[in-house]
């Protein structure tokens, strides 16, 4: 079993317990006024966030003592492809940049693009190709077909 | 004979050519979002909802409940022929199923998985008809106290059934409660977790959650691992089942439902465990026990007829009492809400036409699913050809669509992304999603249901131990909590004691 995986468990095992520390700071500043239940809006918060910390902690301690952890889903070795995660999530940023400055088209031909590559599309001609087509087409679909307002941005407006 | 009456004015509702054309539309689409890898149910009905707002909600409803019993069957297609379950109930049929196509027996396997998935869908559709009824005149009596321990049941249940353990089970719900607070509270105008931004003062949207988690999750997931082989068994040789086939498929056929349909309608977390009994039952009864884990039919026909059967009994809490026990039907409880339905008791009395509509098209849609995927299954097998890389950007690009769309924010797009990450790292440790996605919908009502049941007894915790159904609702749930670790200490100690004498 690889090490990584054991300690990236830990990880996300503290990770519910910050989350459930941080919830509490947020519940601190709830107002804990009640009327005719005599418990208010910040009591249920209170029992989600100090759930979070106890489960947390637990856990914490058994990804620390397990020896032999489950195997990620796929029964896999905990390999991590660095290159295809990194160009799904440039894809996902460039959307965000994107979609309001340059419009619906040419931020989702982007990330369709920087995905399917990420993947391990062979020919990045024709991944463009696709992507500017499939883009376009949802385009008319969902603007006109369907009346959803999506941005047309700078480039595309002439058309 | 209400039942019936009820029935066979549903029929007229799901009869009409329009409703027809939704249920065929709904069927086709499940079925194949079952048969690609990376999108299910659940994410399907999460795209749709909002270009369905202006849609009559009879029909709307027809056509997700086609999505919802077309996954299935598209998923057994998937499991044979793929080796790559898309859902965690589908993994049994993985198990032999894949093993009987890389035999050759491919046409055989899927046969029996669509004729079983036929059998306990209608038998299981049946059964909810009957069955329905009762509970939603049972759920009348249920007051706020009785709620709120029914939701907390299903909470530790959900948590306890799906996952690698009770712990992380309880995490990924916890963390759907979380992300279900954020806003401003309904009974007070309160603020909560909103940290300053006027986006999040809405709430955080249900489809975001499942769009995040299902879709940018498991596209993250699969990037993360590419390089994985992967290998479609090609279909060759006839679909017809033998004689022997048809033998050794039918009784399991029946046991499986006789399996799924409780579990699916208690508020136990769908079909995850049906489908493992049923496989650990098939394999005992079996004439040739050898023959499994080498391609045994009996592991795909009651497995599969288990996970049908118990697709259909989850719609029995869900529309009887609005209690969702898996994520696609949490999704649907999403659905009802945007038409401002509330399903419960009332439901039954109320929209009549909806939901008698609903279940009888249940009985079309296994009809229509049936010769949709028996002659025709090589049309879906196609699907299964199209290269990832496309598949994957063509998800993510209708993800961030439908997210997007809602209501032209990028705010909502960041928040897309945030849970995205989460739903990468819970595929990645194998933590459960589908509490997550039960608790964010469940969460506020729970909240709503306890301080309603607590501003009735001026604030006394009593009220939950001194009402009948609250107090058993309560000892099942705890039951729920404390048993398996007692249980399990209990034959240690049985074990040792045992070997003890040995020695």
């Amino acid at each position: 079993m690889d090490n990584r995986f054991l300690r990236g468990e830990v990880l996300v095992a503290a990770g519910v317990v910050v989350l459930g520390l941080a919830m509490a700071c947020g519940t601190l500043t709830i107002p804990a006024s009640g009327g005719y239940e005599r418990i208010g809006p910040a009591a249920y918060p209170w029992a989600i966030s100090l759930s979070l910390v106890i489960i947390g902690a637990i856990l914490v301690r058994g990804a620390l003592r397990s020896a032999a952890p489950a195997e990620p889903a796929d029964g896999g070795q905990g390999t991590f492809a660095l290159r295809p995660f990194a160009s799904v999530c440039l894809g996902l940023v460039l959307y965000l940049l994107l979609i309001e400055r340059a419009g619906f088209v040419v931020a989702s031909a982007a990330l369709f693009f920087c995905t399917a590559q990420g993947l391990g599309a062979r020919h990045w001609l024709v991944t463009a190709a696709i992507a500017v087509a499939l883009s376009i087409a949802v385009y008319f679909v969902f603007s006109t077909g369907l009346d959803l307002g999506l941005p047309t941005g700078s480039l595309l407006e002439g058309l | 004979m209400a039942t019936l009456d009820a029935l066979l004015h549903g029929f007229s509702v799901a009869l009409t050519l329009q409703n027809l054309g939704w249920a065929l539309l709904g069927v086709t689409l499940g079925t194949a979002v079952g048969v690609l890898p990376g999108i299910g149910p659940a994410l399907t009905v999460a795209l749709l909802l909002p270009v369905t707002f202006d849609l009559d909600p009879t029909s709307a409803f027809i056509m997700f409940a086609g999505i919802y019993y077309g996954g299935m069957y598209g998923g057994s297609t998937a499991s044979i022929l793929l080796n790559t379950p898309g859902e965690s109930a589908s993994i049994i049929t993985a198990l032999e199923g894949n093993r009987m196509a890389r035999s050759g027996r491919a046409g055989p396997a899927l046969a029996t998985a669509a004729i079983g998935s036929f059998v306990a869908g209608t038998l299981a559709t049946i059964l909810l008809t009957f069955l329905a009824p009762l509970v939603a005149d049972f759920g009348l009596r249920f007051g706020p106290a009785d709620y709120f321990a029914l939701m907390v049941l299903s909470f530790t249940t959900v948590s306890a059934v799906l996952g690698r353990s009770l712990a992380w089970g309880l995490a990924s719900l916890l963390f759907g409660m979380a992300l279900g607070l954020v806003g401003i509270d309904v009974q007070t105008g309160q603020e909560r977790f909103a940290l300053g931004v006027p986006a999040l003062l809405d709430g955080i949207d249900v489809i975001v959650v499942v769009i995040g988690l299902f879709a940018v999750g498991e596209t993250l997931y699969v990037a993360s691992r590419s390089g994985d082989p992967e290998s479609v068994v090609p279909l060759r040789g006839s679909l017809w089942m033998s004689r022997s086939d048809w033998s050794r498929s039918w009784k399991p056929w029946l046991r499986g439902t006789a399996l799924g349909f409780p579990f699916g309608a208690m508020p136990a977390g769908g079909g995850e465990i049906p489908t493992f009994l049923s496989y650990a039952i098939e394999k005992r009864l079996a004439v040739k026990p050898d023959e499994f884990g080498k391609g045994a039919i009996e592991g795909v026909a009651g497995p599969e007829a288990a996970n049908n059967a118990a697709a259909a009994g989850v719609l029995v809490p869900l529309l009887t009492l609005g209690l969702p026990t898996s994520a696609t039907a949490a999704v649907m409880l999403a659905a009802f809400e945007q038409y401002g339905l509330q399903p419960g008791p009332l439901l039954f009395q109320n929209s009549g036409d909806l939901v008698w509509g609903l279940i009888a098209s249940l009985y079309i849609g296994n009809v229509m699913l049936l010769a949709l995927n028996l002659p025709l299954v090589g049309l879906w097998v196609r699907l299964l050809s199209i290269p990832r890389p496309y598949l994957y950007g063509g998800i993510l690009t209708f993800a961030t669509l439908g997210t997007y769309s809602l209501n032209n924010s990028v705010a909502d797009l960041v928040t897309l992304y945030l849970v995205g990450i989460v739903g990468f790292l819970m595929r990645r440790f194998d933590i459960p999603v589908a509490p997550a996605v039960i608790g964010l919908i469940l969460g506020p009502m729970a909240e709503q249901q306890m301080r309603r049941a607590l501003s009735i007894s001026e604030g006394h915790f009593s009220i939950f131990v001194t009402e009948p159904i609250s107090a058993t609702l309560f000892a099942v749930a705890a039951l729920v909590l404390v048993a398996p670790p007692v249980w399990r200490r209990l034959q240690s100690w049985a074990g040792r004691a045992r070997a003890g004498q040995a020695r």
